[in-house]
């Protein structure tokens, strides 16, 4: 993989479109009920934990979309199918607000959990469906939670896939080794530190946090992505927020997420883009 | 207590467990068929130590990196490139053996093993030495001295350095002792189940408040004359973010008079030199006549 040359230093950061110091992808993970639900089933037993899900596609993404639209920068939004399924009219919204949908599997399975044809149906279920809602096919694929199987790049490759954004262990995109050979299966790594969910989620029964620790601060956290970005700005990465309409969305978050993209924009040299955007970029020998 | 050289008020040494995947591996055998899991701790190795090495030139700040032998097989290049910059290498055993589990014999044989393999890539014996997470034997100062090291940085009794003692006796071993307070991964280290960190999923903590919490403890130190020992893991504070927080900790430390920054082998040997015994009281001392009720 031509960026994982091991110890090469920081020095030589990426190369960005027009000259841009650095790459900033806003990534949303539009959830919905599908974490609140039997991951198998789809049932629901407690109307309390669907509220909670049922909260992000709901309030959560027209406030987002809001925002985006007043700020004019593009996300790039991954939808479970079963989200599509049951708010058709948000995720066309999404589609036709220009911004990017990105596969997450029907309910929000783990991969890890299944074998390559069930993998493979997942992934072809949601397809068929996004194509009927908005006319177009994902072309990024995450893995919920990022527990991808070991064969799950091969598969994503195979159907067609143009990046991945599931893995933990760079901070710039690169592309996936397959069968021993660089693929054109780019990944766009994302990090703990920039996801929402485990800063901020609260549930008491199933307890979310597996230990009922506190409810982290939005002044907290926003540190840690205002100091974050300014490390990735600094050595010149690909700064990939990951959120969750039902976990960011609530208006006091929104607030201090439209203050964050209006500090990273005072920056002129901030390239935002969506994921499609920025594997298309590297694939196209951004680093030759 | 112990004076520094020169005019030094205080010590500061800079330390990094380069754990890398390792990390993982230990807390759960189902790492090994997790990639995402797996790729936090290879983070570690392919852009946090980069990152850092270039961190510690530009701040001329040695430092002590204790390298299991399970990352120096995996990772022959990191090791070879902390080498060149002049860093202190140290050793940190086999892989996810816990000490205190094994008897005394099986304890040396395995710290012989991974010292050995370190000798083998640097050329020279690794003086010192802390222990893989995991509970710590009586006759650890015993095994260490016996296979010939002269320092460890393993226990959290003191603030300044002093003597490993068995059975009442000065084994001649040096611990430079730590502070779980100083140390990176409680606050930050992060992942969700099976391999799951902190078990309780606890929320990270922010860069404000734990560069807070580490200028204060280091202001007190230095008020103190004591040792500060910094307790670090590439995957962790290699992030770009969380390496502005330590440029900006160790920009503190440099603007306040009298620091001397030393590896963990420079503290020992000047308190080998210039330190008492352990006084009466001291953890190592009051551990030998410990009784049962």
């Amino acid at each position: 993989m031509e960026s994982r040359n091991p110890m090469t230093g920081f020095s030589e950061a990426p190369r960005w479109p027009g000259g841009a110091r650095c790459a900033v992808m806003l990534s949303f993970d539009v959830d919905g009920p599908t974490l609140w639900v039997d991951r198998s089933t789809g049932r629901f037993e407690d109307v309390r934990g669907f509220s909670l899900g049922a909260y992000g596609p709901y309030r959560g993404v027209p406030r987002i979309l809001g925002m985006l639209d007043r700020l004019g920068v593009p996300a790039t939004f991954f939808v479970p199918g079963k989200t599509i399924e049951q708010w058709p009219a948000v995720v066309a919204d999404i589609a036709r607000s220009g911004h990017e949908i990105g596969h997450h599997g029907w309910l929000h399975e783990t991969f890890f959990d299944h074998p390559p044809a069930r993998q493979r149906d997942i992934i072809t279920r949601s397809q068929d469906l996004l194509h009927e809602v908005t006319g177009t096919r994902a072309v990024g694929f995450r893995s919920p939670s990022g527990d991808i199987a070991v064969g799950t790049p091969g598969l994503l490759a195979e159907l067609g896939f143009s990046y991945s954004s599931s893995m933990r262990g760079d901070d710039r995109p690169y592309r996936w080794c397959l069968d021993g050979r660089r693929s054109d299966l780019i990944e766009i790594p994302a990090h703990w530190e920039l996801d929402d969910y485990h800063q901020f989620v609260y549930h008491d029964d199933p307890a979310q946090p597996r230990g009922l620790d506190r409810i982290s601060s939005t002044a907290a956290t926003f540190d840690i992505w205002r100091r974050e970005f300014d490390g990735y700005h600094r050595f010149g990465l690909c700064y990939v927020l990951m959120m969750h309409p039902q976990v960011i969305g609530t208006p006091a978050r929104m607030h201090a997420l439209a203050e964050l993209v209006a500090y990273i924009r005072a920056h002129q040299d901030v390239w935002f883009a969506t994921g499609e955007q920025i594997a298309a970029w590297w694939r196209d020998g951004a680093r030759q | 207590m112990i004076t520094w050289p020169g005019q030094a008020r205080c010590a500061v040494a800079v330390t990094f467990d380069l754990d890398a995947e390792l990390f993982w591996h230990r807390l759960h055998p189902g790492a090994a068929e997790r990639p995402k899991t797996l790729s936090l701790g290879e983070y570690g190795i392919t852009r946090g130590t980069p990152r850092l090495l270039d961190l510690l030139g530009e701040s001329d700040v040695p430092a002590s990196w204790f390298i299991p032998m399970w990352t120096l097989e995996r990772h022959p290049v990191a090791v070879e490139r902390i080498r060149e910059r002049g860093h202190e290498i140290a050793c940190r055993g086999v892989a996810d053996e816990v000490l205190g589990a094994l008897e005394p014999e099986r304890q040396a044989e395995t710290v012989d093993r991974a010292a050995c393999a370190l000798e083998k890539v640097t050329g020279s014996r690794p003086r010192g030495f802390r222990a893989p997470p995991g509970r710590v034997g009586e006759g650890f100062g015993d095994v260490l001295a016996q296979l010939g090291f002269g320092w460890s940085s393993t226990l959290f009794g003191d603030d300044v350095p002093h003597y490993l003692e068995s059975g009442g006796t000065s084994t001649g071993v040096v611990e430079v002792p730590r502070r779980w307070e100083h140390t990176d991964h409680p606050y930050f280290a992060y992942n969700g189940g099976p391999v799951a960190f902190p078990p309780g999923r606890s929320r990270i903590a922010s860069h404000e408040v734990v560069l807070e919490e580490w200028k204060t403890a280091f202001d007190a130190y230095h008020r103190e004359g004591l040792c500060f020992v910094l307790c670090l893991e590439p995957q962790v504070i290699g992030k770009p973010g969380r390496a502005l927080l330590l440029e900006e900790l160790l920009r503190h430390i440099r603007s306040r008079p009298g620091v001397w920054f030393a590896t963990c082998g420079q503290i020992a040997e000047h308190f080998r030199r210039h330190g008492g015994q352990n006084p009466p009281g001291h953890p190592e001392r009051v551990r030998a006549t410990w009784t049962e009720n």
